[in-house]
């Protein structure tokens, strides 16, 4: 299969006029034979990623191993600066003086955890994504979306032996409710 | 779901509890465990009574003045999460009628358990002769019914007008002089609350002193009250009294402020602990000496992995905290730890050599247990356990985490 000429087709982009129409085509969606496919809200949407089966946020779990690790390091960093490397007795304490640690210990959790969860989030959302700009002024304003992305070429026939159907995932979305689609290219950066 | 269908939605009024005869003979009998076991220990050893009753007497009055203040804060903040359980705190408010009759039967031990309660010890220690002006025995008792009878006041109001709302009164007035009066009851709360804590805890060593306290034992409260809600909220849940309103959502959302509390205990605790530690005052360390001297040293350390670490990780993942299971478990760790938490508090400066727990502290605890219960199950039994005219509670059925 050759490339065609012209800009990419990444998807076809279906249209819907309210949130619960939007939630109730996201499951038909999710167990429809697409796979990949997204949903575009001009605000949180409550019941909308279970209706997508979208699974639990990775961010968690990259903020607690961050943090722990905060912990652990100012810990062993105060410790060897005080008790082992510069050994001083300072207002008669013991070396190892583990309250006076806890406060570096907090802090270091804390900006630890921040941060990680900072990067975590632009990593698990693939930003900064200078490629792709917003489909419709109306996405955040008033109306919703849900996109159908067409597989890699080589990907999707390795799996089901067809070629992605631009007009077989617009009648599908129409047929769940869209009032609206469109064939969305991939645009580049100017 | 959308919350556009909510406003159409009708909640179906679960009335009031309908419990059998059987609970409140479990509540008798607790009592009766109780009482003999305090006039047992009062004719062998009454510093022993004593110290079992302040423990009891405290535990359950933090427990519903901690009650009052969730119900207040959710009052001022017009949450919408608390709808369906805010009733079920009200009900734990109903207890504080009791802590005036506590209180009074207190003031008979002050002398086996506050030596600034006799003239010759005061008189012979400078220090505590300097602090007379505030700890002596009448302006205790005053200080003390100031506190408990205020505080009932407040909740026959505050509750009172809230019930109000089942029989027809206008929710929306109801709302605007709760939240001014409640607003009202915050200024007092604080005063008074760390009064009772400086009172009735700190005092029992009066050369210590820590601005700390009041809070420390606050957060102690809010942290175990928030156990007691979960715990009658699940409960009322299985029998089904609850059972269309109460999702895992608001499981959640208590045991989110369980969890926080539970972290501001450790904070306040530490923050109360490092100062002490740092500046070394002779005046403040006795305090802490008492209890990191073998005998007691066990206890603290154990304290703090029991109060702490423990329901940390116990609350800390998302699926425990929407699991009734997880969260009884939680909540009943928590109201053990608090036990042992207040008796870290009081026996130190009785016995000041080694922790004494006997039959005689658990019955006398379980005593005021069923005294608690009693008084609550008989509110929940008086009144709908549901507020059912909040205009919040539609919105609040179908609340929602992403």
């Amino acid at each position: 299969m050759h490339k065609p000429a012209g800009p990419t087709l990444t998807g076809v982009l279906g249209f819907f006029e309210d949130p619960q129409s939007l939630i109730e085509a996201a499951a038909k969606v999710r167990d429809s034979e697409y796979k990949q496919f997204d949903c575009f809200t001009p605000y949180a949407v409550h019941g909308l990623e279970h209706a997508q089966g979208l699974k639990r946020s990775p961010i968690p779990f990259v903020t607690g191993a961050f943090a722990f690790t905060g912990t652990i390091l100012a810990f062993l960093w105060q410790y060897h600066a005080s008790a082992t490397w510069w050994p001083h007795i300072i207002g008669g304490k013991p070396m190892n003086s583990l309250p006076a640690f806890v406060p570096v210990m907090f802090e270091l959790s804390v900006l630890l955890g921040g941060l990680a969860t900072f990067f975590a989030m632009l990593f698990f959302n693939r930003l900064p994504n200078l490629s792709k700009r917003a489909f419709d002024p109306s996405l955040t304003n008033d109306r919703f979306a849900i996109v159908i992305e067409s597989p890699k070429v080589d990907e999707y026939e390795g799996e089901t032996g067809e070629s992605f159907s631009t007009e077989k995932a617009e009648q599908f979305l129409k047929s769940i409710g869209a009032t609206e689609t469109r064939k969305v290219y991939e645009e580049g950066w100017f | 779901m959308g919350n556009a269908h909510a406003a159409h939605h009708k909640i179906e009024n679960p009335g009031s509890l309908k419990a059998s005869g059987a609970l409140n003979g479990l509540f008798t009998v607790l009592i009766l465990v109780g009482l003999v076991a305090f006039f047992y220990a009062f004719s062998n050893d009454q510093v022993k009574a004593w110290t079992s009753f302040l423990r009891a007497h405290f535990y359950f009055m933090q427990i519903s003045i901690a009650a009052l203040f969730f119900v207040v804060i959710t009052w001022i903040t017009s949450s919408m999460w608390s709808a369906p359980v805010r009733r079920v705190a009200e009900g734990i408010t109903a207890y504080l009628p009791f802590a005036v009759v506590s209180s009074i039967i207190l003031f008979f031990g002050m002398k086996k358990l506050f030596i600034w309660s006799h003239p010759e010890i005061v008189a012979a220690d400078p220090i505590i002769s300097g602090k007379q002006g505030y700890l002596n025995p009448t302006f205790f008792m005053i200080r003390t019914l100031v506190a408990v009878i205020g505080w009932n006041l407040f909740q026959r109001r505050l509750v009172g007008a809230s019930l109000a709302t089942d029989h027809g009164a206008d929710y929306k007035s109801v709302y605007l002089s709760n939240r001014k009066l409640g607003v009202v009851f915050l200024v007092f709360f604080a005063i008074t609350f760390s009064m009772a804590a400086f009172d009735q805890l700190m005092s029992l060593d009066p050369h210590f002193f820590s601005t700390m306290f009041g809070v420390y034992t606050f957060a102690g409260s809010y942290q175990t009250f928030f156990a007691t809600l979960a715990i009658i909220t699940i409960l009322l849940k299985r029998k089904g009294y609850l059972a269309k309103v109460v999702n895992e959502n608001h499981l959640h959302d208590i045991a989110k402020l369980m969890f926080a509390f539970t972290v501001f205990w450790a904070y306040t605790g530490f923050s109360q602990y490092m100062l002490i530690w740092y500046a070394n005052l002779p005046e403040e360390t006795g305090y802490f000496i008492t209890r990191f001297t073998p005998g007691w040293e066990w206890w603290s350390i154990g304290l703090f992995i029991g109060k702490f670490i423990v329901p940390f990780f116990l609350l800390l993942p998302r699926t425990f905290k929407r699991s009734e299971s997880a969260v009884l478990i939680a909540s009943i760790w928590i109201l053990g730890t608090q036990y042992f938490d207040l008796n870290w508090m009081i026996q130190p400066q009785v016995y000041e050599y080694a922790p004494s727990l006997t039959l005689v502290d658990v019955s006398v605890w379980l005593g005021f247990l069923g005294v608690f219960g009693l008084f609550v199950t008989r509110f929940y039994k008086k009144n709908n356990v549901l507020s059912i005219n909040d205009p919040y509670l539609p919105e609040s059925v179908y609340h929602h985490h992403i």
